[in-house]
């Protein structure tokens, strides 16, 4: 332990005269990355001004982290950074480009600095390395994590949209259900029926699977047990819109569909519903 | 547009199967397969993903152009390294299940296709094999 001491001492000691250099020779490091940037061809959704204004944000970062050991204010830049620009079609190899590129650019600076006494070099490089690819990580890390939060947000978003239950009349609910169901889709789909059932004390509610270009034995099933707690809750489900090829495709499976009440289209699934609940639609008479 | 000679997918979640079988269709579509034949196979590579996900857990997915003499058609192979089926004969049989499902996945896949194998060994895994011939 006690030989380890000095050393980390040393560390913090080079990490400060490291700090020092990179604040005397910010506009120059920060011009030379910056013109790295462009020459690279990265960020290219970006404006000169922009780039050089984030770039600014981000050397005052990296040097903040460099002082302070400490890279939270840095992930709550890398965070803010990626959702502003995310949006604008950023990928996530231009923001590893600019972070490793501002890397390079400040070890060259080093290199210069301490081309006399390699020795000391090492040593500073030594101190430097460790944070340098933190700072990287961390920035790459938060741009990830932006992303997948992004794209997990307008999954639910995508599946909250898909299925509406709709109330036509008293008692009579309709679901265009349309895209691809997988399992998820299909338990939610579930209890999102039988839940409409509970809300709008439904008698009968239509399906329709128009919108839905493939059923696998897997989610026939999803649709046979829905139809059938359905019932248990006192509703009857009709189920439109069928394709031929989907018909064709669950027989030959072997799915038996004999409990599933089927109707060929919407429409007539709505007046199998009508019919149902005792309604009986007339075209008045319109005189003259 | 230069055709695929193969389409790779490998198979891990529920959204891997979706991937799997809009592979399929397109490919399928590619090789002039139509109409029901495209929801047919479509569906048969459906149930061999959905057997790889619940019983395997991974594996993967090939899609490749068939040829026998003068018939052309499409040639699936479902590969894994799950636990394999104990009873080959029992798994095909139709309402056979180990998971509560309908039992449909295996013998329903083989009603839809032109040729259907399965390979599988205890402990080894398992290789599902189909052929569907244009008609």
């Amino acid at each position: 332990m006690r030989t380890i001491q000095p050393s980390a001492e040393s560390t913090i000691l080079l990490l400060r005269e490291l700090v020092s250099h990179l604040r005397e020779n910010r506009t120059q490091l920060r011009e030379e990355w910056a013109r790295r940037i462009t020459e690279a061809q990265l960020l290219t959704a970006m404006t000169k001004e922009e780039i050089f204004a984030e770039a600014t944000s981000v050397y005052d970062n990296y040097v903040e982290v460099l002082e302070t050991g400490s890279v939270e204010a840095l992930q709550a830049y890398a965070r803010n950074l990626s959702e502003r620009i995310i949006p604008r079609g950023v990928e996530t190899h231009e923001v590893l480009g600019i972070v490793l590129l501002l890397r390079d650019v400040l070890a060259r600076s080093l290199f210069k600095k301490y081309q006399a006494d390699f020795d000391l070099l090492n040593r500073v490089l030594d101190a430097y390395e460790p944070a340098a690819n933190r700072i990287a990580n961390t920035v790459g890390v938060g741009f990830v994590q932006e992303r997948e939060r992004i794209i997990r947000q307008q999954q639910e978003a995508i599946r909250e949209l898909s299925t509406p239950v709709l109330q036509v009349r008293e008692r009579l609910l309709i679901l265009p259900m349309i895209g691809v169901i997988d399992s998820q889709r299909a338990r939610q789909l579930t209890e999102q029926v039988l839940r409409g059932i509970r809300t709008n004390r439904a008698k009968v509610v239509v399906m329709d699977i128009t919108g839905v270009p493939a059923i696998d034995s897997n989610v026939a099933n999803h649709l046979v047990q829905t139809v059938d707690a359905s019932r248990l809750m006192g509703a009857t489900v009709i189920v439109t819109g069928l394709s031929p090829e989907i018909a064709q495709t669950l027989v030959t499976i072997g799915v038996d569909l004999s409990k599933m009440n089927t109707v060929g289209d919407l429409q007539g699934g709505i007046e199998e519903a009508e019919r149902l609940l005792g309604y009986k639609v007339q075209a008045e008479q319109i005189s003259g | 547009m230069k055709t695929a000679t193969e389409v790779q997918v490998s198979i891990r979640s529920d959204t891997d199967i979706v991937i799997a079988r809009q592979q399929a269709r397109s490919f399928a579509a590619q090789l002039g397969f139509s109409g029901t034949d495209l929801t047919i196979i479509a569906t048969a590579v459906s149930e061999m993903a959905r057997n790889i996900v619940i019983y395997a857990g991974n594996g993967e997915i090939t899609i490749e152009a068939a040829q026998d003499g003068a018939q052309k058609g499409i040639c699936v192979i479902a590969r894994d390294r799950g636990p394999g089926i104990s009873d080959v004969a029992r798994a095909m049989e139709d309402g056979y299940s180990t998971v509560g499902s309908l039992g449909l996945g295996l013998p329903g896949t083989k009603r839809l296709v032109d040729e259907f194998h399965v390979v599988s060994k205890v402990g080894e895994g398992t290789t599902v094999t189909i052929k569907k011939w244009r008609r």
